[in-house]
């Protein structure tokens, strides 16, 4: 007979991070913007009672998977939110350890170690999540911790010297200004696709041939590359806005807020109309011949059965679009669109990655935040949904 | 010969796209005179510090290596995953290919700088990446999709677990399969050419340059070139998985 | 054990999480039977059947093919021996017909001419004309088709024991039957040892020639039909019957032809008409029945034609009576 089986995914997480917080370096400090930095490991960052109790709760983790304990994932869930609560604090007391008041220009950089354990942390919460069946509200809520306590680190001061809000500081007017660009930018085409996709939507399930039309002209924009299309738009643009003074005074050019708009609203079309389409022709006939036998007007057909059975379908075309324009709105800033593109191409070009950084990572927030959204949405509306969408 | 015919009309739209970019990519300097219109205040109009044919062919060679890392890896974790073997781990994998998809391509490869540093390396590794997601999710999707019946009938004949994932699993996801190949590809191009601002010498270049000097003129020769190397490798592809799944 | 015997069960159970789904069964499955499980569903045969072609490896017990335990072959070596068909026939979407019917064949690296030869074997056995479906695909194929498509493919490298799980299940009643029958006809021919598990006594009184009944992972009673229909054990099993309905289950086993009094000269008739207080003279317009009509089908067309007396009749020639009181009378032979 064979012994009993055990779960090998956990013990992997706990073993891969015990390996990164004892080879890899956790921080570096940088004296000023321009000086290589030094990188300390996480023993040398918090001290060796921090590193026991940290390789203490990994350990733990670890063993807990080959105990036959029914409660054995709740108790690694605990040790896991405990170290995300941890990750922070050990930052903000690397820098009152390590950097003395007179390192006014001093920064902090994250290290390899930081950032594969926050992976693996975060890989585990999901896995818990999983075999535990939790729901993604409870993850959530466990994630709202380490947020809380990234927050006292911040208010205490103990953060000020991390790179990437060095750079937020320096800078905040602008990515204030950036973030409302980029929200606005992909919220107008989000919406303003969503109406312009009902119109074609309603064209489409009046007139058959519509359809013959309509998605394989959406499917060959949403083919070309977004940097294609913002480019192939400046010329005509330009073009159009010297011309026409009425375009001018609306501050329309080849480059700049136009084309984008343009661009993120072709593209969001698609996923727009295509799920919007499928979703409503797709509520079963027997339904919708059992609400006209019992007298509803077509109107009525309309709002109440069909609409509310295609929403789930329809909200996740919306999650799609969002997500999508929230990338594309990214590559827009090439064209001058303004938005967190900015950051990460002047980033990119000085190659100061903090500023890479105070880019990329709030797009991503961005996303994962407008995804939570739609999908606790989609929750709401139709229990019975997937978030499995439609895959092309 | 009216299969010939036939043929012809089948491959003709990724025949059609092709020959464009081939002309294309040798053309522009013949039209110089055009582009000086688009752009009458430049001394130079024709993109000329690479040739056009070889920045094709690099940005193909990215996206190629970078698609042939992304399928042998996907497909293979996500059979992996599938088996008894690797079952614990298909909670995980497949939760992280959906939620991965979440985060736009242009973060990820803005992200695999500061890991990674600047060039055609951290290109092909982000693209890899990024790309291995839609394909996880696809495989995944194509062999759960196979109905239990048939596999059990399979085993049931003696065939062995490679035979039953060689000559049936494989095959019966093939059409899902080549489908997240498509989508990952399609989504490779369009972010190899984002790769020019990280050093990846690529189709994006002179549409990079023409936006830093204000050419409009290169901007349009590279945007043209990205778009047609969209649509021909989409419209094969497409044809591909048309002629996968016809045939049964 | 004898010579005689191809599959043999001893004490062999299945354990789920310390719960039995077969709970030490002894069963005997001899050469060229057709053996039937029959039970509600959960009682244990599926996972029976399982265990035989090791789809379900068993906890304890033995399970011997030819006095060998089954855990001796390889696994894949034992399944290519055994055929195995499945309710939803389980045929490869993305395979032809021709070369769904042709896996074992190919697995078992038979030379290309004589697969292709046992296809077309295989097809007319089970009256598919081979120009007309070797080359479809499974999708273009109704029920019934696939399912024969199922048998041929389960035969098709010639094994000596052949599993079906409800392999008649989904099919709608009609052509159900003319498959059971069908499988009645091929088994005449080829004489396999057939091990069948259905829900449906009916199905099991019909093709079986031993019957087990299972009922939570135990053996409640196996018998032939005949025996079972006499003699249920338990209530339950009396139950699985009908209850009182299986008089005309048992009358559905008889033959026409084994009970009928044969026609022979007008003058005997005469006298075992007389004899009956029958009217010769009524003869002519009797109703009629066939040699090989179920004794069930007969007492149907007296109670429609309101009449004790049927003729029989074999191509238009008249073979035979058939009176009320021979049905009432008649048992099963044997």
């Amino acid at each position: 007979m064979l012994g009993i089986r055990f779960d090998k995914v956990m013990p992997l997480l706990t073993g891969a991070s015990l390996l990164s917080i004892w080879s890899l370096d956790y921080v570096n400090l940088q004296p000023n913007r321009i000086l290589p930095g030094v990188g300390y490991s996480l023993q040398d960052a918090v001290g060796w009672w921090w590193m026991f109790i940290v390789t203490t709760l990994l350990i733990s983790a670890f063993l807990l998977s080959f105990i036959r304990l029914p409660t054995k994932r709740l108790l690694q869930l605990l040790i896991v939110s405990l170290l995300l609560v941890f990750m922070p604090i050990s930052l903000s007391s690397f820098a009152s350890n390590h950097i003395p008041e007179t390192l006014t220009h001093a920064r902090t950089g994250l290290g390899a170690a930081f950032w594969v354990l926050l992976f693996l942390l975060v890989l585990m919460l999901i896995e818990l999540q999983q075999k535990l069946k939790l729901s993604r509200l409870i993850i959530c809520l466990i994630s709202i911790l380490p947020i809380i306590s990234f927050l006292f680190a911040y208010l205490d001061g103990g953060l000020e010297t991390l790179a990437i809000l060095r750079e937020y500081n320096a800078r905040s007017d602008q990515f204030h200004q950036a973030v409302k660009v980029h929200i606005t930018l992909v919220s107008g085409a989000v919406f303003t696709s969503m109406l312009l996709a009902s119109c074609l939507v309603a064209l489409m399930r009046k007139v058959e041939a519509a359809q013959k039309i309509i998605f394989p002209l959406l499917n060959f924009i949403q083919t070309i590359p977004s940097l294609a299309l913002f480019g192939l738009l400046i010329a005509p643009l330009g073009y159009l806005a010297s011309k026409s003074e009425w375009l001018q005074a609306m501050n329309v050019s080849g480059i700049g807020w136009a084309p984008a708009m343009i661009a993120l609203i072709a593209y969001s079309l698609l996923p727009m109309v295509r799920n919007t389409f499928v979703a409503l022709e797709e509520v079963s006939s027997s339904i919708i011949e059992a609400a006209k036998g019992m007298g509803m007007s077509p109107l009525q057909v309309f709002i109440q059965v069909r609409l509310p059975l295609a929403m789930p379908v329809i909200l996740e075309g919306i999650r799609i679009t969002t997500i999508q324009a929230i990338g594309l709105t990214a590559v827009a800033a090439l064209i001058g669109a303004g938005g967190l593109g900015n950051f990460i191409f002047q980033g990119l070009g000085q190659a100061a990655m903090d500023m890479v950084l105070l880019g990329a990572l709030p797009i991503l927030l961005l996303a994962l935040v407008a995804d939570l959204l739609f999908t606790s949405a989609m929750a709401l509306f139709g229990r019975q949904s997937t978030r499995s969408g439609v895959i092309n | 010969m009216g299969n010939q015919q036939s043929i012809a009309r089948f491959w003709g739209v990724p025949l059609f796209w092709l020959f464009c970019l081939v002309i294309a990519t040798f053309s522009f300097p013949y039209f110089e005179e055009l582009f000086r219109q688009v752009a009458p205040n430049q001394r130079q109009v024709i993109y000329t510090r690479d040739s056009f044919f070889a920045l094709l062919l690099n940005h193909l060679s990215l996206v190629g290596i970078a698609a042939i890392i992304s399928i042998l890896l996907g497909v293979s974790s996500a059979i992996f995953v599938t088996r008894s073997y690797g079952k614990d781990f298909l909670p995980l994998v497949s939760q992280i290919a959906s939620m991965g998809q979440t985060f736009p391509p242009i973060a990820v490869l803005a992200l695999s700088v500061p890991l990674l540093g600047f060039g055609a390396l951290p290109t092909i590794l982000a693209l890899s990446l990024y790309g291995l997601l839609p394909i996880v999710r696809n495989t995944l999707a194509g062999i759960q999709g196979v109905d239990s019946a048939v596999i059990e009938s399979a085993r049931g004949m003696g065939m062995s677990s490679f035979q039953v994932l060689r000559q049936v699993e494989l095959p019966l996801a093939s059409t899902v399969i080549l489908s997240g190949i498509r989508t990952s590809v399609t989504i490779n191009i369009a972010t190899a050419a984002i790769g020019s601002t990280i050093g990846a010498s690529t189709l994006g270049d002179p549409v990079i340059s023409g936006l830093v000097n204000g050419n409009t003129a290169y901007v349009i020769q590279g945007a043209i070139l990205i778009g047609l190397l969209a649509l021909s490798t989409d419209s094969l592809l497409d044809r591909l998985q048309n002629r996968l799944s016809t045939r049964r | 054990m004898t010579n005689n015997t191809m599959i043999e069960l001893q004490q062999v159970s299945k354990l789920y999480e310390q719960t039995a789904a077969v709970d030490a069964i002894d069963l005997t499955i001899n050469k060229g039977e057709f053996c039937v499980l029959v039970g509600t569903s959960g009682c244990g045969k599926s996972t029976t059947l399982r265990m035989i072609n090791r789809l379900i490896p068993h906890s304890a017990g033995k399970i011997l093919i030819e006095d060998q335990e089954i855990n001796s072959f390889n696994e894949q070596t034992l399944r290519r021996r055994i055929g195995y068909a499945i309710q939803n026939t389980g045929l490869f979407p993305h395979w032809s017909v021709e070369r769904n019917i042709g896996t074992v064949p190919r697995l078992l690296k038979w030379p290309e001419k004589r697969i292709q030869e046992r296809v077309v074997e295989l097809l007319e056995l089970l009256n598919l004309p081979y120009s007309d479906f070797a080359h479809k695909y499974p999708s273009e194929l109704s029920g019934g088709q696939a399912q024969r498509v199922g048998v041929a493919r389960a035969l098709a490298g010639d094994p000596d024991i052949l599993l079906m799980d409800e392999p008649f299940g989904a099919l709608d009643p009609i052509t159900r039957e003319s498959l059971q029958n069908e499988l009645l006809r091929i088994q005449q021919q080829i004489h396999k040892t057939i091990v069948f598990v259905t829900h449906d006594m009916d199905e099991a009184l019909k093709l079986a020639n031993h019957i087990v009944v299972m009922d939570q992972g135990k053996i409640i009673q196996q018998a032939s039909p005949y025996e079972l229909l006499l003699n249920p054990a338990t209530a339950f099993v009396s139950q699985l019957l009908g209850g009182e309905d299986r008089g005309l289950k048992q009358a559905g086993l008889m033959k026409v032809g084994e009970h009928m009094f044969a026609a022979k000269s007008s003058n005997i008739n005469n006298m075992v008409f007389n004899s009956l207080g029958f009217d010769i003279s009524a003869t002519e317009q009797l109703a009629s029945v066939k040699t090989h009509d179920s004794l069930r089908f007969a007492l149907s067309v007296m109670l429609w034609h309101q009449c004790d007396m049927l003729k029989v009749e074999e191509e238009q020639q008249l073979v035979g009576y058939i009176s009320l009181q021979q049905i009432m009378q008649a048992r099963p032979h044997g």
